[in-house]
């Protein structure tokens, strides 16, 4: 069912003699470097050999790894058997001695061997798994190898050689030909019309040329361009419709460099300098205003949620509304839904076609602010698609819905990792320009930006426009907790936050004026009570709360006793409760359910008989037309909420009571929508709660794909094929094709974890016996060659030049 | 970060913590660009406004100083954006200056191009505008300085007005008196502020003695001033402190009222008169323009008429001041106060001067009294514009009123009650014995009352309305409030302005409000509850039932 791990193929003796020729540190590195291979608990060095060298491991490798790396990678696919390292420089433009060291990097991690000195080979994996390397085509001798003597004698006679010889001979005096760049050159110049730039375009852009109307129809025309570069084994027909230009021609063609451009060091960082402090202070109010702002919307849509489109997602009036509510730009407001959707705050239900908080967002309010701010974080680097798409204008310039399903890009989280990592890089007090840092970002990790319809430099555009927001930048610098978060520091962000943040207090200062000012971050519970018997007159750095009656009986409506208020004041208050506010709460303790009105039969109960006559009498509730049913009961025909309200707005204070006679407790109840665990299946975002502890994330991706099961199928077939295909895994679960690899191979094993788990899997392998006859497995061109530099730190996270 | 006193909010206010030892030093950075809202006893809150970083910059501070007191004394990190606010604010102010040209005379120059080609496009500026000079000068008809001064403000490029002032016809008075008089240190302050800028509002709380600046400013300038005040008595009463404080003789003070019509080199006018309309016009307003006035002073310029602010803006050549215990206007025009009279000049929190000793600290309490079953049916019943009479007239109040007025009359206090609805005063006073003073009163009997009550032969005087404004009552150190309008800002100020006059012998002044418990009377008493616990009194509530005299 693993695909990665079941048919491995089996490993080549020199492999195997290099492994087990590495020191303990050697083979640490080498898991820690290609972590699939640690995931998969191989039983012995003989299976990590097997395993290392095959195409998805390889290849996989091949994918994390940094220009630089990929293109020596790419150059040793390409160059011929047997390369070396002067070979190597040449197809690069670079010196021998320059390449040592990476190539002891590539060494360590397995995907490069030495063979009798200079004689390199590369991963046998990664040479089946790029089969087209550096844009090339096959070797002319695999292409024309099948072919009859006659053809081949043909073509070298086109080329002005000898047709005679063997069969071997006319391949090598082909390969030689067509290998020479003056050769070409002087090919080139008599060439018909259009001859040159298509073999300019085959050369260095892609080899294959395509003829819908068969190759076979022109091959024999030497006027026709592709005609003519058939004859002369510039092209080669492949099957039909398709010819090829052989590798050695390209290369030709390309100067004998692989590559335009190679580097061995990423694109320098433009920095300039910014004030620290400044951009902190920026970045923490934008941290901490964004989380106000979350709490605001989700307070707003409990109690009005947002009313969801016909095709899905809150639309534009919803969106103005919130907007308004938030004092912010219409477009800076639809991301920030999609950030509360995202983080699972905020959910859509179809089914009542509406978008509603969820059940998270009630742990969540019961947390400080920082440590809000460190969810709506995470939730954003692990989203599997940009936020900033909400809101932004589609190709018919309409505003694209938040909250809408949308198809995740896979490489959108290793990208905002990337780009703010970079931009952390720049170092404290240093802001960093954009397009560099796209550089910087697109030179760590090609693979993460190709196949985009954006280019990095866009890309990164919108991400750290998404991190500015989050306040992990301001001012173009990374903030400074921004720089935690981008060092996977979460603890460290809080605190460094925490220390702008104002002071989290529980208490608060009550005045004569019936204010409750708070002069820090409320904590929580003081908070969430003071919301419910109070209203929030001005937040910011502090909370100022005004106490009215009406907002009191909000409190006496949940069931708080005066004593209770009068305590919990005491308690949090050390300057002391000031009498009016005491008065007004005891007073309000007192007439507190007078009036008291039924749900069931719709009535006013009333001890005071003149009381209820004064409500039955009361011109302001002649609508309700109150009868008096007895002494001290009253009844309507009315819905007991209408008549509870009418009675409230006359100034009766009534009080809801239970059928047997009891206070009914009444809080506003608060709409919730189902949480995003469900709402996962709908859009593929398989993100856990990070606060979830046993969140297991293979369960969630099997269950993803359980759903996408076809009715018909068997769980397993269909398992099978999406497993067997990267790409259909990682387009299916949103997830980057390398983090949903590994997932999948977790699923499979106990798979090692820990520092510890790595350390007893070295040991491990190291004295389990390799069941073969061979004695000594250290030949001596396995050797580590004493020029290299065995402290080079590894290629995958590269230090910038000095 | 440092653990300043102030904390910035986004909403563009400022929380001061009263406690924190480094307060009173913030307190004075802060209060040139920010606006006192509320001073309870912890906790004080100003707001950042375009109008206050206007006042601020005309007295000569700059964003620079503005932003760097807030990032001083501020606790937490300042909101980026309120700092930006206050820095774009503060530049709008001064681009457009109004001089006098050696040429062309009143000119409105720019040190900014396109502000100015902003605002001669402006609908409501360009028909003020007189022909262009050069790109960076436009001639301004010297009657429209005024209100081309409201246009700028209106469109937020308030203009700085450098034009000068006339020296009007030179009267030298000279401040002397029986009492070894002399202006307290704040009063001082404020007199040198305005002679500082020519044009101005000075802001002292009721009984801070705002008559002593004017005066104070007269004596500064040294010419013909004319002095409009809210109403005729308080005419009389600025008149009788310019004799008692000047030199001035009988005859050099005229009263210019419905009565009067005195112009001497002092005139004292009453706002009523200036604003009485014949055929649609406004004869009286002559007045204004009449005499060669060196200083023109709008006493509780708060409530200065709309028609008086029109003529105010055709003599923006005299010297103006303006006094007042609140720059809050009911209608909002706290914009043409500052276009017409001029920046403010000079602010002192109530609670400040009261610790210095001037004012009287009060102690105002809420009695709730509650009506009677009959009382409440007749509230239940009554119609919606006739509930609040219903309420606030309750019978049930006499007997506290009574209870409260004998007490401090035993207590040798003298009492004043004060009420909107006249049968209810009427009742109280036959209940009392008492005088009952309204506005059929004529002028001539509420002096009498007025002297008999300050000189103790009344212990307790019924007024209505008209005692509101401008009347000084030193001796009344307990005001009884049985009813009142709305709960207005303004009338709140001006009832505890009553008793916050300084008493001779250093006593408390008490402030009553009698309130029927569930009408919408008490809905209006907690806002003046507000009002009073904003401005830092102490407030209490007390049921009928189980008061007790405060101590």
């Amino acid at each position: 069912m693993m695909p990665f791990f079941t048919h491995p193929t089996e490993p080549p003796e020199p492999w195997l003699e290099a492994l087990m020729a590495s020191t303990s540190d050697d083979l640490g590195l080498l898991l820690r470097a290609r972590p699939d291979l640690a995931l998969s608990s191989p039983k012995d060095l003989a299976a990590l050999a097997g395993m290392m060298v095959s195409p998805a491991s390889a290849g996989m490798f091949f994918e994390g790894a940094n220009r630089a790396s990929q293109q020596v990678l790419e150059a040793l696919c390409a160059l011929p058997a047997p390369a070396t390292t002067n070979s190597l420089a040449g197809a690069l433009g670079c010196r021998p001695e320059d390449l040592s060291a990476p190539l002891e990097s590539l060494r360590r991690v397995g995907m490069v061997l030495y063979r009798g000195g200079n004689e390199l080979t590369v991963n046998p994996g990664l040479a089946l798994a790029r089969d087209w390397p550096c844009h090339l085509g096959p070797p002319l001798a695999k292409l024309l190898g099948q072919r009859s003597n006659s053809e081949l004698a043909r073509i070298a006679r086109r080329l002005g050689l000898s047709g005679n010889g063997n069969k071997e001979d006319l391949l090598r005096r082909l390969t030689k030909a067509i290998s020479d760049r003056e050769l070409l050159a002087s090919l080139l110049r008599q060439a018909p019309p259009g001859a040159a730039e298509l073999v300019e375009n085959a050369a260095h852009v892609w080899p294959q040329y395509h003829i819908t109307y068969g190759v076979a129809a022109v091959s024999g025309r030497d006027a026709h361009p592709v005609g003519w570069c058939l004859q002369r084994g510039l092209l080669i027909g492949t099957d039909f419709s398709t010819a090829v230009m052989p590798r050695e021609a390209a290369i030709a063609l390309r100067g004998g460099r692989l590559f335009p451009s190679f580097s061995l060091y990423p694109p320098q960082l433009l920095t300039t300098p910014v004030d620290q402090d400044e951009t902190d202070g920026e970045a923490a109010h934008i941290a901490l205003d964004l989380v106000k702002a979350v709490s605001a919307l989700c307070e707003a849509w409990s109690s009005v949620p947002a009313r969801l489109l016909q095709a899905g997602g809150v639309g534009a009036r919803e969106v103005r509304r919130a907007a308004k509510l938030l004092a912010r730009q219409e477009e800076v407001t639809a991301r920030l839904i999609e950030l509360a959707g995202t983080a699972g705050l905020v959910a859509p239900d179809e089914t009542l076609g509406w978008a509603a908080p969820t059940a998270e967002y009630d742990a969540w309010k019961g947390l400080s602010s920082v440590e809000q701010w460190v969810e709506l974080v995470s939730a954003w680097l692990m989203a599997p698609g940009h936020t900033s798409v909400a809101g932004s204008k589609d190709e018919d310039g309409k505003a694209v819905p938040p909250l809408a399903e949308r198809t995740p890009g896979p490489n959108a989280v290793m990208q905002r990792v990337l780009a703010i990592d970079v931009l952390a890089e720049a170092g404290p007090g240093r802001r960093a320009d954009l397009e560099s840092v796209a550089q910087v970002a697109d030179w760590r990790r090609p693979s993460t930006w190709q196949l985009e319809e954006a280019s990095p430099a866009e890309l990164v555009h919108w991400i750290l426009e998404e991190a500015a927001m989050l306040g992990l930048c301001a001012r173009g610098a990374s903030s400074s907790f921004g720089r935690a978060i981008a060092g996977g520091d979460t603890e460290g962000a809080k605190k460094l936050l925490g220390g702008l943040a104002p002071a989290v207090v529980d208490t608060v200062i009550l005045q004569a004026d019936l204010t409750a000012t708070a002069t820090g971050e409320p904590a929580p519970g003081l908070r969430s009570e003071l919301d419910l018997m109070a209203d929030v007159e001005s937040s910011g750095n502090a909370t100022v709360w005004r106490f009215s009656e009406a907002s009191l009986r909000r409190g006496f409506d949940a069931g708080r006793k005066a004593e209770e208020i009068q305590g919990f004041l005491a308690d949090h208050a050390p300057g002391g409760v000031p009498q009016a506010l005491s008065y007004l709460v005891d007073d309000l303790g007192r007439r507190y359910g007078r009036a008291r009105v039924g749900k069931a039969s719709s009535y006013v109960r009333c001890e005071d008989p003149v009381l209820l006559a004064e409500v039955v009498k009361d011109r302001r509730l002649a609508p309700l037309r109150l009868r008096p049913l007895a002494p001290a009961v009253a009844v309507s025909e009315r819905p007991p909420q209408e008549l509870c309200g009418a009675l409230a707005k006359a100034g009766y204070l009534p009080a809801s009571e239970t059928a047997d006679g009891t206070l009914a407790v009444t809080r506003p109840s608060a709409i919730r929508a189902p949480s995003s665990l469900a709402r996962g299946r709908q859009t593929g975002a398989a993100e856990p709660s990070p606060r979830d502890d046993d969140w297991n994330p293979v369960s969630a991706l099997l269950e993803q794909l359980q759903d996408l099961k076809e009715p018909g199928e068997t769980d397993e077939e269909l398992l099978a094929e999406i497993l067997d295909d990267p790409d259909l895994l990682s387009d299916v679960t949103g997830l980057p094709a390398e983090v949903a690899k590994l997932v999948v191979m977790m699923a499979a094993t106990d798979a090692p974890t820990t520092e510890q788990d790595l350390d007893a899997l070295v040991e491990r392998l190291r004295s389990t016996p390799v069941p073969r006859g061979k004695a000594d497995p250290v030949t001596p061109g396995l050797a580590k060659r004493a020029d290299m530099q065995p402290e080079y730190p590894p290629l995958f996270r590269d230090t910038r030049a000095g | 970060m440092n653990d300043g006193p102030l904390i910035v909010q986004s909403d563009q206010t400022l929380l001061l913590e009263t406690a924190h030892p480094e307060a009173e030093r913030c307190r004075s950075d802060i209060a040139p660009f920010a606006e006192l809202e509320r001073s309870p006893e912890h906790v004080h809150t100003y707001r950042v406004t375009p109008l206050a970083l206007w006042n601020a910059r005309a007295a000569g501070h700059d964003a620079e100083q503005v932003v760097d007191a807030l990032l001083r004394w501020s606790r937490y990190p300042v909101p980026q954006a309120l700092l930006i606010n206050v820095a774009e604010t503060m530049a709008r102010y001064g681009r457009l200056v109004l001089e006098v040209h050696p040429v062309h005379g009143l000119v409105m120059r720019t040190t900014d191009r396109a502000v100015l080609e902003e605002v001669v496009r402006a609908k409501a500026v360009a028909p003020l505008l007189g022909p262009r000079i050069d790109p960076e000068t436009v001639s301004v008809p010297g009657s429209e300085r005024g209100r081309l001064k409201q246009a700028l403000l209106k469109v937020g490029w308030p203009a700085e007005d450098r034009a000068g002032y006339v020296d009007g016809a030179s009267y030298p008075i000279v401040v002397q008196g029986p009492e070894a008089f002399s202006l307290r240190t704040y009063q001082k302050e404020a007199v040198e502020a305005f002679g500082a800028a020519g044009s101005g509002v000075v802001v002292l709380p009721c009984g801070a003695g705002k008559t002593l600046v004017g005066i104070g400013a007269m004596a500064a300038a040294g010419a013909h001033a004319l002095v409009l005040v809210t109403n005729t008595v308080a005419a009389r009463q600025w008149r009788a402190e310019l004799l008692g404080r000047t030199h001035l003789r009988d005859a050099e003070v005229g009263e210019y009222s419905g009565e009067k019509k005195d112009v001497r080199p002092v005139t004292i006018a009453t706002y009523q008169i200036l604003t009485a309309r014949r055929g649609g016009l406004y004869p009286h307003m002559e007045l204004l323009s009449a005499e060669d006035w060196g200083l023109i002073i709008y006493d509780e310029v708060h409530l200065l008429p709309a028609p008086v602010f029109r003529m105010t803006a055709d003599i923006q050549s005299r010297r103006r001041l303006g006094l007042t215990a609140t720059l809050v206007r009911e209608d909002g025009r706290e914009g043409d106060v500052f276009s017409l009279i001029g920046p403010k000049r000079y602010d002192a929190p109530w609670r400040d001067i009261e610790a210095q000793g001037w004012i009287a600290p009060a102690l105002c309490t809420e009695v709730r009294v509650t009506l009677t079953d009959e009382e409440r049916m007749s509230y239940a019943l009554a119609e919606n514009e006739e509930r609040y009479r219903v309420g606030a007239t309750a019978r049930s109040k006499l007997a506290v009123v009574e209870r409260l007025c004998a007490e401090a009359v035993e207590r040798g206090e003298p009492v004043l009650v004060i009420g909107q609805y006249l049968d209810q005063l009427d009742e109280i006073g036959r209940r009392l014995s008492a005088p009952v003073l309204t506005g059929k009163t004529t002028t001539r009997e509420r002096e009498r009352l007025f002297g008999a009550f300050r000189r103790g032969e009344i212990p307790v005087l019924v007024v209505s309305k008209v005692a509101n404004f401008s009347v000084d009552l030193p001796e009344a150190s307990v005001a009884v409030q049985v009813s009142g309008t709305f709960g207005s800002r303004q009338e709140e100020a001006q009832r505890l302005g009553r008793v916050l006059r300084p008493k001779k012998d250093g006593r408390q002044a008490r402030f009553f409000a009698v309130v029927s418990r569930d009408t919408n009377d008490q809905e209006f008493a907690s806002r003046r509850q507000r009002f009073l616990a904003e401005q830092g009194y102490s407030y209490r509530i007390t049921d009928a039932e189980a008061f007790a005299w405060p101590v």
